[in-house]
């Protein structure tokens, strides 16, 4: 089936007055790739997944740039870990990362969803995390706390896979 | 199947001509993603090199690293539901758009439960934004995807209903083609516009 548009250039000028260059990004695609309406608000809740990567990020010192260089990912991809709640990593890129973090490569697997064991205590502890995380610049001791215990715990999953 | 169409060069501040293509395939694509990642990233970097915040640059891009393998899959998949219409002009891709024709239906009065057409996704490359980009290459982008929808949806006996989810960003846009968003129709954090087949005919200026 074939459409054909309109080249009437008196439409087109008009409608290129009005012409702002701005966001014009439409996205139903991310709702029916979640498979229903509920969830979390796009791009506004990071998991604790994301938190885990900006924390541990900040602990060493590193900028984003920073640490997608380190970790060779892509700049957009890094953001995207750090501050989307529906970013979905694949396995090359949070390998990285926790090679780049120095953080247990089958805990954060697991957090992502991508290893096959679910694990009940991962999970609490991943809920206490996100909660107690803060984005502020420098760790807070609270926050230091929070990432040491939760790194314990992947580390524990990371031993037992 | 392709045919010349105009959109608007922003340099020469007149209408210039590019490509539009109906039936936009899974490699297309990934070659468009191929042309528009390095330019994201540069700009992501420059706006964090010029002191703005990550979350500051992620609500700006934050639509920009969706999953391509995923947006691909209906054509991978030959759905003959869906179609994808692209926009190409100095060898490169301007804009995509992408539609499905079967499973959703109108919410506004009097065209409820009316079938419409859904835009899966609709992107405009991003050297061509002013979010990305101090000197936009290419004007009327959106506007020439969002007239092929509709002219899609009028093909198909929808009467020109549109429909879709539209990035908090980008809702002046869609308010500017005439959609309109019904008080508390949203999902994931994104706002329902719709646009009736009345409102269609304003967007197409009733001249064609």
């Amino acid at each position: 089936m074939t459409i054909t548009l309109s080249n009437d250039r008196g439409w087109l000028e008009q409608m290129a007055e009005r012409e702002d260059y701005g966001p014009v990004s439409a996205g139903g695609l991310v709702v029916r790739a979640l498979g229903g309406d509920e969830g979390q608000p796009f791009g506004r809740r990071p998991r604790a997944l994301g938190r885990l990567v900006e924390l541990a990020r900040r602990k060493k010192g590193l900028t984003l740039p920073e640490l997608a260089e380190k970790a060779d990912i892509d700049l957009v991809e890094a953001l995207a870990i750090e501050l989307d709640a529906l970013s979905q990593p694949q396995p090359r890129t949070l390998f990285g990362l926790a090679e780049a973090l120095g953080l247990p490569v089958g805990g954060v697997m697991s957090l992502a969803g991508l290893a096959q064991r679910p694990d009940d205590k991962l999970a609490a502890a991943a809920v206490r995390f996100a909660a107690k995380a803060e984005p502020t610049a420098r760790l807070t001791d609270e926050e230091k706390e929070a990432l040491e215990e939760f790194v314990g715990v992947l580390g524990e999953v990371s031993d037992g896979q | 199947m392709s045919q010349e169409i105009l959109i608007w060069d922003r340099a020469a501040s007149s209408l210039a001509p590019a490509r539009f293509h109906e039936d936009v395939t899974a490699d297309q694509l990934a070659e468009a993603e191929s042309q528009w990642k390095p330019f994201r990233q540069a700009a992501a970097q420059r706006l964090l090199s010029s002191g703005s915040t990550p979350q500051d640059v992620f609500r700006l891009i934050q639509h920009l690293h969706w999953d391509w393998l995923r947006k691909a899959q209906p054509l991978r998949e030959g759905l003959l539901s869906v179609r994808c219409f692209g926009i190409e002009a100095e060898d490169r891709w301007q804009g995509l758009v992408m539609v499905e024709l079967a499973a959703h239906s109108a919410e506004l009065e009097p065209d409820r439960g009316k079938p419409l057409a859904y835009v899966e996704f609709l992107e405009s490359a991003p050297w061509n934004l002013a979010e990305m980009s101090d000197a936009p290459r290419f004007g009327l982008i959106g506007k020439r995807l969002m007239e092929a929808v509709i002219r899609q949806s009028i093909e198909e006996g929808f009467g020109g209903r549109v429909g879709l989810l539209a990035l908090p960003q980008a809702e002046p846009f869609y308010q500017d083609c005439h959609m309109a968003h019904p008080d508390g129709l949203a999902k994931l954090g994104m706002n329902w516009y719709e646009l009736t087949g009345k409102n269609a005919g304003e967007f197409l200026g009733e001249r064609q």
